[in-house]
């Protein structure tokens, strides 16, 4: 057996009987169990290394081979593996409150064997083929296609073609060697890397996706999606580009903070709050990039940070999508005063967006802390600009706040108990997470 | 006689090309992708083994199938597509003679870079000139789609003189496979969701 059978090929086989049943009650414990299994099979089972379970000898090959081509799974990619479908098992069950985004079950397994193929192919290049596949998915789960999608897909469509001309052009380690084909290879490599992890200005889907699609769903691909594209860019970067060389950590600190300031300013003035979802996922990526650009240090950052980041984005769209329901719409008017009546969902989406602001004691905290330091250390116009980018979602937070509990209304607490039981586990994790840093280390095995 | 058919072949698919840009009537654009993947498959097996070559057209084909009978069964072929950008065929026209300028001027390149026959390269070009053309201008999901479609389908031309392995085919195969579903399933009637009956 290898790590693709169980990483790749059993959740694409399960997503599909998935669809068979997606109508039964109670689906979603048996996603969430598939992918907490999954997810516990990566933290604890060793690749390439026998072993003895029931009496028989078992060895998970780490490689597996298709037509000369193969699918690799490094030690990296255990975490990779733990955090992708230990968060798919936290969105699973989030489906028992919110039954009308049921689809992400599905199709959900079926995303994350596909990206974790993107991630593991050999040779990498063939990974926008597959990006590029993930999006032609993406019409088959929103019917119709709504036009978030349709640009996403373009922009996949765009950038595909300059990725593999680019990674066509050298390979992997010893890219630029070539002075006559370097540039031209640079061109090609920075449009297709930017659109395809929607970088600015081709990040304009998200906000879109936000404002277009139940707040539940629109939160779980905005998660997913900019994972994907996120990890790809560093797996990218870790494979063809000599770091030091081409002004590389400059161009994703320019093209990083441009992302943060034009999301913050966004989420700062945006008055519908689905879409103001999509601009904080702008926001992060902007910091992802920035941690990208402090070299193989800040790498590890960004993948450490994944998880606070999506453990903010669940709890931020599955409250998002409790004040959806009981409300006409996710407009500021229509929100006013919620927070009476739907308190925990209120305080769960408020932490959610502080959470990214990097609020102390709250999950993204420390992680924000360090990219702090490390940007000032590198030079001081970087880290105010940090501050301000932070200062604008800060912002949106308050505003946030005086919408949820502007007008004088008697409390009520109109959250059913699962949807309380969840809203609380959500905050407590993220304080757990704001508290001790270290367990990220820990849940991603190191 | 084999570059002349190549040329012959190249016409063929500037024609389709056109075809598909000019039509409105979802039917004939239908049509017109049957006819270009067939200039489409010669023009790859100057470069590739033509096992892959028919593989590529048989593939190409079946996305035609399904696109054409998904389009049959939800609205009997009759749907028009308005774009929302210039709707006249001179508009259209002129655009694909701007294409196919750029793609004879592309030849002189490519040849140097990649040693590729020059109808490979305007073949190449016109196709992802017109995806392009045919996604910029229509709001609406099929010819977007099918624009993209042909957009992979320039890339997968120009790609062919760079790498021919199995999983390449295997791979673009299923991507086309993909994005022929993916139009099929618009085009088909949704089924009613269970709560909702």
């Amino acid at each position: 057996m290898t790590a693709a059978h169980l990483w790749v090929f059993l959740p694409i086989l399960l997503g599909m009987l998935t669809f068979l049943f997606q109508s039964a009650r109670g689906l979603y414990r048996w996603g969430t169990l598939i992918a907490l299994g999954l997810a516990f099979l990566a933290w604890f089972v060793p690749l390439d290394t026998p072993m003895r379970l029931a009496g028989i000898s078992l060895k998970i090959s780490s490689t597996f081979e298709l037509l000369g081509r193969s699918l690799v799974f490094d030690k990296q990619m255990n975490a990779v593996l733990v955090l992708l479908y230990g968060i798919s098992a936290v969105w699973f069950y989030g489906l028992r409150s919110v039954p009308q985004a049921r689809e992400i079950l599905p199709w959900g397994l079926l995303f994350n064997g596909l990206l974790v193929t993107l991630l593991t192919v050999r040779p990498f290049l063939y990974a926008a083929i597959v990006l590029e596949a993930l999006g032609f998915l993406l019409v088959f789960l929103i019917r119709p296609p709504a036009k978030s999608v349709l640009r996403f897909l373009a922009h996949q469509t765009l950038a595909f073609p300059l990725l593999l001309l680019a990674a066509s052009l050298g390979t992997e380690g010893t890219f630029f060697s070539d002075p006559q084909r370097g540039p031209l290879a640079l061109a090609l490599l920075g449009v297709g890397l930017a659109l395809s992890a929607g970088l600015f200005p081709f990040h304009t889907w998200m906000p879109l996706l936000g404002a277009e699609l139940h707040p539940y769903l629109a939160a779980f691909l905005l998660w997913l999606l900019p994972f994907s594209t996120l990890l790809f860019l560093s797996g990218f970067i870790e494979r063809f580009l000599v770091f030091a060389a081409l002004r590389l950590p400059v161009m994703l600190q320019v093209s990083g903070m441009l992302m943060a300031l034009v999301g913050s300013g966004g989420m700062l003035v945006e008055r519908h709050w689905g879409r103001a979802l999509g601009y904080a996922v702008m926001v992060e990526t902007g910091y992802a990039l920035l941690a990208l650009s402090l070299g193989d240090e800040g790498a590890s950052l960004m993948l450490a940070s994944l998880l606070p980041r999506s453990l903010a984005f669940v709890l931020w769209g599955f409250a998002l999508s409790i004040l959806y329901r009981r409300s006409a719409g996710l407009e500021q008017n229509v929100l006013e005063g919620m927070g009476h009546r739907l308190p925990f969902a209120a305080v769960a989406l408020m932490l959610a967006i502080l959470s990214v602001a990097g609020f102390p004691m709250l999950a993204a905290f420390p992680w924000r802390l360090s990219l702090w330091e490390g940007l000032s250390n590198h030079s001081l116009t970087l880290g105010f600009l940090f501050l301000l980018s932070l200062l604008g979602v800060f912002g949106h937070g308050l505003r946030t706040f005086h919408t949820l509990f502007s007008r004088p209304e008697g409390w009520r607490i109109e959250e059913t108990l699962t949807e309380l039981i969840l809203l609380s586990l959500g905050t407590f994790g993220m304080a757990l997470l704001g508290l001790f840093p270290q367990m990220v280390g820990v849940l991603l095995g190191k | 006689m084999i570059p002349f058919l190549s040329w012959v072949a190249l016409f063929l698919l500037v024609v389709s090309c056109g075809g598909l840009l000019l039509a409105r009537r979802r039917s004939w654009r239908v049509a017109w992708l049957f006819v270009l993947y067939l200039p489409f498959a010669w023009l790859l097996t100057q470069v590739w083994p033509p096992l892959m070559a028919v593989l590529r057209l048989f593939t190409g084909w079946i996305v035609v199938a399904s696109i054409g009978i998904a389009l049959q069964s939800a609205h009997g072929g009759e749907t028009h597509d308005a774009p929302f950008g210039p709707d006249t065929a001179f508009f259209y026209l002129q655009s694909l003679a701007l294409v196919i300028a750029i793609g004879v001027g592309a030849t002189r390149p490519f040849s140097s870079l990649l040693n590729a026959p020059a109808p490979l390269v305007i073949a190449s070009v016109t196709l992802l000139g017109s995806g392009i053309l045919l996604f910029g201008f229509n709001p609406t999901a099929f010819p977007y789609l099918l624009g993209i479609l042909l957009f992979v389908n320039g890339f997968e031309l120009l790609y062919a003189m760079i790498e021919s392995s199995a999983f390449l085919l295997f791979l673009l195969t299923a991507l086309n496979l993909l994005a022929g579903l993916a139009i099929a399933y618009h085009l088909a009637e949704p089924a009613p969701r269970r709560d909702e009956l």
